[in-house]
């Protein structure tokens, strides 16, 4: 890494750090080794009014060397139903991390811009199909999902989807994980049928 | 395998073949070339093409150089980069009018709400070579090495990408009636100005002349029946330098 794009990331850190606006919003970073700024942690407090209220989700930070030329890859590390997230592998479709990066954006303005994708998903530019779909023919079975794997994977408080707690713990005594089984029910519209079928598919 | 991971391996591999052709680009192509013969532009055309060959021998009449610039998104900016900095460097009167106003650049960048920790560096580096052109041993060679070095060139192509957002921030009222298909100046800045690899159109040549107060010449090479057209910005100005235009892409053109 070059080292103008070393201090520059040491001063991003630090004004995410510093900044009244990212504590106020639940927004906070953490370097993974000492003075290691390449590999970098994120935490977005799932926002108010949505399925991911009060739930803590990590994002993975690394920078490339051709920082800030580049954007920084980032990727859910934990585990969430979103439109535009891969439930699989927490990829991110969002604009300003591909295309639309620019030089002028910061460690900090990314972390917010994904905190408003939270509040505010693009189903037409979906990262997950699946997701998508769900989001576009029911939404309140989205809505309902979303929140369930908030309180499973991003310690969402209170529980609000008891049933759907219920639905894995049955299903995971057929053997299968209980992650596993959480992913057949939601992409089976929670019939547990469907659900066992899908995890026998798979 | 299911299907978003299945999408999400395609992403890759075209991002991987983006990357691939990128960089085979960048092996054989420099940033900036060295002045070539204006009589090279017509190797590019079929030689029975009586459109483009009719139209580079009117070049002919009035350059006799061309410099070119990679196809990278970014032509623009270091084809008026390096054109701007020749012409400076010619001209002790616009150095020191534009050096004011590359200098004082930073506190109306910061006006308009841009962090100052971030764009101190870029400003910094346009300085720099700002304050290398005036030395006297600095030869254009330099200057083309400069604009070749792919970071430095790239803290130059983000500053001046910048310059031109802020102008037309500046001036949101008057480029609101240009800007089709975006909701606000602002949105067009951020999609269409200042991600670095996008590329620029006449809007652009407006802001970032208009906010250096310079004065431009653009040619344009198409496939059209018509005649060689010329456009300066602003309009009835004696342009300071001149550039080729060619569908998506910017090279320089010399006398």
């Amino acid at each position: 890494m070059a080292n103008i794009s070393i201090s520059r990331v040491k001063r991003e850190f630090a004004e995410v750090v510093k900044s009244e606006e990212a504590k106020r919003c639940g927004i906070c970073i953490k370097m993974l080794n000492e003075n290691n700024f390449t590999k970098l942690l994120g935490e977005i407090t799932g926002p108010p009014d949505t399925p991911y209220e009060g739930g803590k989700f990590l994002v993975d930070i690394e920078i490339p060397d051709s920082y800030p030329f580049n954007p920084p890859k980032m990727k859910f590390i934990t585990r969430i139903w979103h439109p535009n997230i891969s439930s699989v592998t927490g990829a991110i479709c969002l604009d300003i991390l591909k295309d639309n990066w620019a030089a002028a954006l910061t460690l900090r303005t990314v972390l917010m811009s994904l905190q408003v994708l939270l509040s505010a998903a693009e189903p037409d530019d979906p990262q997950d199909a699946v997701v998508a779909k769900q989001y576009n023919e029911n939404i309140h079975l989205f809505m309902k999902t979303a929140r369930h794997w908030s309180e499973a994977y991003a310690k969402a408080r209170p529980i609000k989807t008891q049933d759907f707690h219920e639905k894995v713990r049955k299903l995971s005594e057929t053997g299968f994980s209980d992650d596993s089984c959480r992913t057949a029910l939601s992409k089976s519209g929670w019939d547990e049928q469907r659900g066992m079928e899908t995890l026998l598919d798979s | 395998m299911d299907a978003s991971t299945e999408a999400e391996n395609l992403d890759q591999k075209i991002m991987d073949q983006m990357e691939l052709i990128r960089k085979e680009i960048e092996e054989s192509v420099p940033l900036l070339s060295h002045k070539e013969d204006i009589a090279s532009l017509a190797k590019e055309y079929p030689p029975d093409d009586a459109i483009y060959q009719g139209k580079i021998r009117s070049l002919y009449s009035s350059y006799r150089w061309i410099r070119r610039t990679r196809r990278d998104g970014n032509c623009f900016y270091r084809a008026f980069g390096i054109s701007l900095m020749e012409m400076l460097k010619q001209n002790p009167d616009e150095y020191h009018r534009v050096y004011k106003v590359i200098e004082e650049s930073k506190d109306r960048l910061i006006e308009l709400g841009y962090q100052a920790f971030i764009i101190e560096d870029f400003h910094q580096t346009v300085l720099t070579l700002l304050k290398n052109v005036r030395k006297d041993d600095c030869t254009n060679d330099e200057l083309v090495e400069w604009f070749n070095d792919r970071d430095l060139s790239n803290y130059f192509v983000v500053y001046f990408r910048l310059l031109t957002s802020a102008h037309l921030k500046t001036n949101a009222e008057f480029f609101e009636n240009f800007i089709d298909g975006y909701q606000s100046v602002k949105d067009f800045c951020s999609y269409e100005v200042e991600p670095i690899g996008k590329e620029s159109d006449h809007i652009h040549a407006i802001a970032l002349t208009g906010f250096l107060n310079t004065a431009i010449e653009i040619v344009y090479l198409n496939h059209t029946d018509d005649d060689l057209s010329k456009h300066r910005f602003p309009e009835h100005s004696a342009p300071q330098f001149t550039l080729l235009y060619r569908p998506g892409h910017y090279d320089v053109l010399y006398k």
